[in-house]
């Protein structure tokens, strides 16, 4: 059996959803195989989607009209903004979905997309054609799928292990195969493998919790949706519980230990340093007397709770044992057992910033298994994967690529594919340079007129955004051009500093004695703007001072990420170069001068060699 | 090896003085790199708590984790704006002493130049006048290299090119860091060197001294022909120049490069002091690690997360 189509995606976890969702908008006939259907939009950790960093991520995936953010408005159970009493920048929004509800959105989403089609199958094989690209699928049913670009999106399933006390089998999830097949062809592609784990904590029954002995946290009311093209949340909302370990749970954690698969020496992959197992903390931090724990419903009639914070692959008893010592949880009957996951992940300095394998033409990667982790890195790198593989296909060799200056998610594929990865990759705003720029607020600000330019973005948002963008110029423009002398602004009741220096509506918004009433009766106009376009004037007149000090640094770096590195570049072939300079360039490959500069260990001496080499080149610096 | 220990072996090639040497072998072996890389680690452990605020705000950190930032920051700007005040005669002991020599024309200026260094350096001549531009020689004076110009006679110049003489003699005397006046025995001061002497710490010589008459109060009487007075002229300079450069063996900021570097430093954490913000707090904090950054080399984003998991139990 032989059919074709432009991209197949391979995976229906959240970067294969959103791989194939983008792909389709691009107009590729796309596919997407998964082993099982009803596993598409699977949340295999946590029930949370967003939070500080990560939420940047999921907004971003919304401004380029992916499907992450909209699936978690219509599942969300409990919305909170993180860091809410901080500025805007460092705001992160979050939901916690009902698990059910999200599978089902993610579905509802996808079967709505044109062009796209989903199939049930295990891919067993990769074939590739006589320029080592890669030309077909086959999968275990005995299809031949051949395709313009392939996306795959193994996630853990690449000779993934399970380890839960003594007992280990391989798993790619609990309940679902490993693919080794897949494993097994990627590896004869000669694709560089590492080894990584991650872990679970136990499931419990929540009607077994005494809700009364936890604190209880509610969610933000009103809920603050995660997609821009959601007006308001209607699904209903649950409050979480907050409860912690207690020294008990800690002296009977320390006595198993040595049964305890990471302590061992079973598991020998690293595992993510923010988000240890309960035996590392306890191990690590032995003067802390608690650790907190966050217990999230997994859904409105779905008993099951997540009991954020402990996650763990000690034996059954001993997790039995641990959860019986925490307060709240001593009546507790554990669903699921905790356990470890020990994964293979391709190094992502194989790949190109498009996320294309450098020696593999069209064949694309993206998610867990570039040694991520997380749920929206995952969406976000599986939207540019999908964009790049439709373009690919229709026979385009230009990359679509965000810059670190535009997007975390342009940080995101720059750290992975300039420094590859020690630990599953995590996003934190800490990565992003230009934090105060890369706001959650903003992002389809910055990125949606990107989208429209990829063909990622549909209709419906191409409209609202250009109209909201179109508000937001006009109001800054104007928020610019008034100004107001302190005497007429003490006349309005707003208390500053008398020294006869007219300021711009900006700079005042900035004031710290800026109260609303005084602002809006010596601009008036300000009452009828949208609170959306308002909360941008307020950020942009928060940050401006700050950006604008920044902004030749901001130019200067911003022509350093765009001046090329040609693919087939000798660096032997650059005078000034030593040979270690030379080998850790030649390992990661970076595809800018600016990437060049964040490669470890790569002094400036070496970047001013290569900047010479290239200027003498004529790499044209656009 | 970093960006100031390579310095230091420059330095150190090109070491004309013990002081010199000994300076450049501090630095070559180190010394500032070990300061600035105490200040550095510091710094990013102040870093990653404010990360840590702002990254992980619902994980159970210490309550007071903002105050213990808060005076981190100014304990640490403290001692960097201590060194950048106490430490200052690492770039004299590198880059020489300037002395200028002023005083009315025909006092004797340049033949006062030739004695101290011992050769003809500059044209001499009774005429007034005769030395127009600046003329240069070098000597080492406590073991410190030192520069002395010689320059143009303070007068209303008689011509163009001599008025220029004049100017740059006292842009010279504004300049250096030992002004040498030149007032005659047998002659009242003039009011030129006076007005010099009434802005500026002087070293005042009476020239002439062996043609007699009587000598201005606390200058030394000193002749160029004879030799008179040279002897005491030199140990006072050599007392100078040394406290100018103290030789306590710890000054470390040898290059106009180290001392900009710290000043940024300072005035990002100043920044950092003022910010209302905690993420424009971290900024400052950040830019400062840059500017820190710049003496020894940089500080990457990973260093900063591996101090946050270090230090904190973080993750879920």
């Amino acid at each position: 059996m032989t059919f074709g189509f432009d991209v197949v995606v391979v995976g229906g976890g959240h970067a294969g959803a959103e791989a194939a969702a983008a792909a389709a908008r691009c107009g590729a006939r796309t596919l997407l195989l998964t082993h099982r259907l009803d596993t598409l939009g699977e949340m295999s950790c946590n029930p949370a989607i967003g939070g500080v960093g990560k939420g940047h991520l999921v907004r971003e995936v919304d401004a380029l009209d992916g499907i992450m953010a909209r699936a978690a408005d219509a599942a969300g159970i409990h919305f909170k903004v993180l860091n809410r009493s901080k500025g805007p920048a460092v705001r992160g929004p979050r939901a916690q979905a009902d698990r059910r509800l999200y599978r089902e959105a993610v579905r509802g989403l996808l079967q709505a997309t044109p062009h796209l089609s989903i199939r049930e199958a295990m891919v067993e094989g990769l074939e590739r054609g006589r320029d080592g690209g890669i030309d077909a699928v086959l999968t275990a049913d005995g299809a031949r799928i051949s395709c313009g670009a392939v996306v795959v999106t193994a996630g853990t399933f690449l000779r993934g292990e399970i380890h839960l006390g003594p007992e280990r089998h391989p798993a790619g999830r609990h309940g679902d195969p490993a693919s080794v097949g897949l494993a097994l062809s990627l590896a004869g592609l000669g694709l560089p493998v590492r080894r990584l784990k991650t872990g679970t904590p136990p499931r419990l029954d929540g009607r077994t919790i005494d809700w009364a002995a936890v604190e209880a946290q509610p969610g933000d009311d009103p809920a603050e949706p995660l997609s821009w093209l959601t007006d308001r949340i209607t699904t209903p909302q649950l409050s979480c519980g907050i409860t912690a370990t207690t020294p008990r749970t800690h002296a009977i954690i320390r006595t198993n230990l040595d049964r305890a698969p990471i302590h061992s020496g079973q598991i020998q992959g690293p595992g993510p340093r923010y988000c240890p197992s309960i035996e590392d903390k306890v191990v690590r931090f032995a003067e802390r007397q608690r650790h907190q724990i966050f217990l999230e419903p997994e859904g409105l009639d779905d008993p099951t709770v997540y009991p954020n914070g402990i996650s763990t692959s000690l034996p059954r008893d001993v997790q039995d044992a641990v959860i019986a010592s925490i307060p709240g949880l001593e009546h507790a009957r554990i669903l699921r057992h905790g356990y470890a996951i020990e994964y293979d992940h391709l190094d992502p300095r194989a790949l190109r910033a498009s996320l294309e394998v450098r020696d593999v033409p069209r064949l694309f990667l993206a998610g867990q298994v570039n040694g991520t982790t997380g749920y929206e890195e995952a969406a976000a790198q599986g939207l540019l994967a999908g964009v790049n593989a439709a373009h690919r296909a229709s026979g385009s060799t230009e990359p679509r690529l965000l810059l670190r200056t535009q997007a975390y998610a342009g940080v995101l594929v720059d750290d992975l594919t300039t420094q590859g990865v020690s630990e599953p990759y995590r996003m934190l705003t800490a990565r992003a340079e230009h934090r105060l720029r890369l706001r959650a607020d903003n992002a389809h600000l910055r990125l949606t007129d990107i989208g429209i330019a990829w063909g990622c973005v549909g209709q419906e948002r191409a409209a609202r955004h250009g109209a909201f963008a179109g508000a937001v110029a006009t109001a800054l423009a104007r928020a610019r051009a008034e100004v107001a002398t302190p005497a007429a602004l003490a006349a309005a009741g707003l208390p500053i500093n008398q020294d006869g220096i007219p300021r711009s509506l900006l700079e005042i918004i900035a004031l710290p004695a800026a109260a609303t009433p005084a602002l809006e009766t010596a601009f008036p106009w300000l009452r009828d703007l949208p609170p959306g376009v308002r909360a941008q004037l307020e950020a942009e007149a928060l940050y401006a001072p700050y950006l604008s000090r920044q902004a030749s640094e901001f130019a200067a770096l911003e022509r350093e990420e765009r001046l090329p590195i040609p693919d087939q570049i000798d660096f032997a072939a650059i005078a000034g170069l030593s040979t270690e300079m030379r080998q850790r360039l030649e390992a990661a490959r970076p595809a800018t001068l600016g990437s060049a500069g964040r490669v470890p260990g790569v002094t400036p001496a070496a970047l001013v060699a290569l900047a010479g080499h290239l200027r003498r080149a004529g790499a044209p610096a656009r | 090896m970093d960006l100031t220990a390579a310095e230091g072996v420059i330095d150190l090639i090109e070491a004309e003085t013990a002081a010199q040497a000994r300076q450049a072998l501090r630095l070559a072996g180190g010394g500032l790199a070990s300061l600035v890389q105490g200040w550095a680690e510091r710094l990013t452990a102040l870093l990653a708590r404010q990360e840590a605020l702002i990254e992980f705000e619902d994980e159970d950190l210490p309550g007071s984790l903002d105050a213990a930032i808060e005076s981190g920051v100014t304990e640490l700007a403290e001692q960097i704006a201590i060194r950048l005040v106490t430490d200052n005669g690492a770039e004299r002991i590198r880059d020489g002493l300037d002395i200028a020599i002023l005083g009315a024309p025909n006092a004797g200026k340049s033949s006062l130049l030739n004695a101290l260094v011992g050769r003809e350096a500059a044209i001499v001549s009774a005429r007034a006048g005769t030395t127009r531009d600046i003329v240069e020689s070098r000597l080492i004076l406590a073991g410190l290299p030192a520069v002395l110009a010689d320059t143009a006679g303070l007068r209303e110049a008689g011509d163009e090119i001599e008025a220029e003489g004049v100017r740059r003699a006292l842009h010279r005397g504004e300049a250096a860091d030992i002004v040498l006046a030149v007032l005659v025995c047998e002659a009242s001061p003039d009011p030129a060197t006076l007005a010099l002497m009434a802005r500026r710490p002087c070293v005042v010589v009476a020239n002439k001294a062996d043609l007699g008459g009587p000598v201005p109060d606390g200058a030394i009487p000193v002749s160029a022909v004879t030799g008179q007075g040279l002897d005491l002229l030199r140990a006072r300079l050599q007392a100078e120049a040394a406290l100018l450069a103290p030789s306590t063996g710890a000054a470390l900021l040898s290059r106009p490069r180290h001392r900009a570097a710290l000043r940024d430093t300072l005035a990002q954490l100043g920044e950092a002091q003022a910010a209302l913000l905690p993420e424009l707090r971290a900024d400052a904090l950040r830019e400062a690690l840059r500017a820190l950054g710049r003496l020894t080399g940089r500080v990457g984003a990973e260093d900063i997360l591996d101090r946050i998991f270090a230090e904190f139990c973080i993750g879920k």
